[in-house]
């Protein structure tokens, strides 16, 4: 019994990491209309700034933190302009979209591959936070503290957000369609930009508590995240945050079920299973909140 | 002149292989479905292959068979679960199905080699590659102006239009769908034996990223787009890693936004030299420059 709720707490900690991730990643493809092949490597670079600053620059963990989110979050509004923005101005639809996300993903991950040399290292453990505490019988490391906590701010944060303030609304609006919202007196470009720098920076978070968690950092640490966002951002019906949230939170704990008591090389399977399931017999999400495809073109 | 040949041998081999790849993908394009199953395909024939070559020793010509039987045979029967899909959901289908025959893969060890991978005698020479890309092309260049061609057409640029004329897209999809997993297949047969190793990770997700951007880049609206576009994407990084190294992904990545930024329709686009032929004519000027669209 004890041992189900530790790793049940150890799945909900692991899960609310794909959670964060899949919140950003969701938030491009709802409002943005780009299935970002590339958002994985936004989480990269986050984690390899905290990773330079921490480990190099000796600057403590959280100012580190919040400049790897804030790094994320530029980067995705550089390659939303570069790459998106010139597409969504054609009205072009998810295809060419993904096709220059696939390129964006092919240089960022290459550029990080070059810059790491290819090696893999992990955030100094006398900065980084360490160690665990005990709860109720349980314990409970300090990293997973901070993921956790990194998926209720960003969970209530971004809900919040979306759905209880006008640039929510807006954000809501410019997704649904750019012309209509233009002339509801928002400006599109000014939203769009806000949308990219939020998810970017979202996944920025993620790919931080990632390499906390996982103690390690390396050139590939955003593409494990990308295909379990991706995951949970179908389960949880895409574009809803609360369904997404709850998405990741169940991946993780099957998955660390699935290794603790069927076979750890089951893991992806029951992923990746869950994900196809969705999609064939309950393509609107957990909730049923999904909206059609159809309206969020780019 | 040998020696360049030699050197440039294997990047030719490898962009025809990813050609038929593109190709395959391209097929289901041609009506409308956006796939990136043909990694899955192509993993089905690439370990079938391994398999009749290791158990069998079977020659080349049975396992392009076998291959592009059991590609075909896979692909329609995921047809009828996925095409029901609509086309956004159907694209997301088609990644996690890809993410799914990993797993697959590294759990039938007994056939696959799990996560060590399988070794394949290479019983493949170039000309037998380029017979088979030709082989292709030349049925797709036939089927163009074709009753089924023009069918699948249709339905690309407006499903609901070609079935007020009479046209059934879900049969027409399924068509497709299912020959693109006949020559996905093939086309995994061909990389096992150039290869000579594959793994979980060969039939993944680069792969199926690097078939769909060949194909985009190459333009989506002739079956002479994919080939050109897995020379460029394949081709190209070789010769520039033969002068510069390292530089060779991040100029692949840049290239390729570059090219969708300014010529969103892809390198060969029938419009554009149709309307170079005649220029002035009126039909030209008329035409709506419409965007490559997933039909819906």
């Amino acid at each position: 019994m004890d041992v189900l709720a530790q790793q049940v707490l150890n799945g909900l900690a692991l899960g609310s990491v794909y959670a964060v991730f899949g919140v950003g990643f969701g938030l491009m493809l709802a409002t943005l209309g780009v299935l970002n092949a590339a958002h994985g490597t936004f989480a990269t670079w986050g984690a390899l700034t905290v990773l330079f600053l921490v480990n190099d620059a000796g600057i403590g963990f959280w100012p580190a933190l919040l400049a790897g989110v804030l790094v994320s979050g530029f980067l995705a509004v550089v390659v939303d302009f570069v790459a998106f923005q010139p597409i969504r101005r054609r009205g072009g639809d998810l295809l060419p979209a993904l096709i220059t996300s696939i390129g964006v993903w092919i240089f960022l991950l290459a550029l990080a591959r070059m810059v790491t040399g290819a090696t893999t290292s992990r955030f100094s453990p006398d900065a980084a936070p360490s160690g665990s505490i005990s709860v109720l019988g349980l314990t409970l490391g300090r990293t997973q503290i901070v993921s956790l906590v990194a998926v209720a701010v960003v969970g209530l944060g971004l809900y919040a957000l979306l759905h209880r303030t006008k640039v929510g609304a807006a954000m809501r609006a410019v997704g649904h369609s750019p012309m209509a919202a233009s002339l509801g007196g928002v400006n599109p470009v000014l939203i769009v930009a806000t949308t990219a720098f939020l998810s970017g920076a979202v996944a920025g978070l993620a790919g931080i508590t990632m390499g906390l968690n996982t103690s390690t950092v390396n050139f590939m640490l955003g593409e494990a995240l990308l295909l379990k966002g991706f995951a949970a951002v179908i389960i949880g019906g895409f574009g809803d945050v609360r369904g997404t949230v709850l998405g990741g939170l169940l991946i993780g704990v099957a998955e660390v079920l699935t290794a603790q008591y069927v076979s750890g090389s089951l893991r992806d399977a029951v992923t990746f299973g869950l994900l196809l399931a969705f999609l064939v017999f309950r393509p609107r999400g957990l909730f049923g909140s999904a909206t059609s495809m159809q309206t969020v073109r780019a | 002149m040998a020696g360049l040949w030699d050197q440039y041998r294997t990047v030719v081999e490898f962009a025809m292989a990813n050609a038929l790849f593109a190709l395959g993908s391209w097929i289901a394009m041609w009506a409308g479905v956006f796939s990136l199953a043909g990694a899955s395909f192509g993993a089905v024939g690439g370990f079938s292959a391994a398999y009749l070559d290791l158990h069998m020793g079977a020659g080349i010509v049975v396992q392009l068979l076998v291959g592009a039987g059991l590609g075909l045979a896979v692909a329609g029967i995921l047809s009828v679960l996925l095409l029901k899909l609509e086309s956004h959901w159907m694209a997301m289908a088609t990644v996690a199905l890809v993410l799914i025959t990993r797993v697959v893969v590294l759990s039938a060890e007994e056939y696959t080699g799990g996560s060590v991978g399988i070794g394949v005698t290479r019983r493949i020479d170039l000309l037998t590659v380029v017979v088979l890309v030709a082989i292709v092309c030349y049925a797709l260049a036939r089927l163009r102006r074709s009753r089924y061609g023009m069918a699948a057409h249709a339905v690309r640029e407006d499903a609901a239009v070609a079935a007020a004329l009479g046209v059934n897209p879900f049969t027409v999809r399924a068509v497709a769908f299912a020959a693109s997993g006949l020559v996905a297949g093939m086309a995994g047969v061909v990389l096992a034996n150039l290869l000579q190793y594959i793994g979980p990770d060969t039939f993944f997700i680069t792969l199926a990223f690097t078939m769909v951007a060949a194909m985009v880049l190459g333009g989506t609206y002739h079956w002479a787009g994919p080939i050109v576009g897995a020379i460029v994407f394949v081709g190209l990084p070789e010769v520039v890693r033969s002068y510069v190294d390292g530089v060779d992904e991040l100029m692949t990545g840049a290239l390729l936004v570059l090219i969708m930024v300014f010529m969103p329709r892809g390198l060969i686009d029938p419009r554009r030299q149709w309307f170079r032929r005649r220029r002035g004519a009126d039909e030209a000027s008329a035409a709506p420059d419409r965007e490559p669209e997933v039909a819906r």
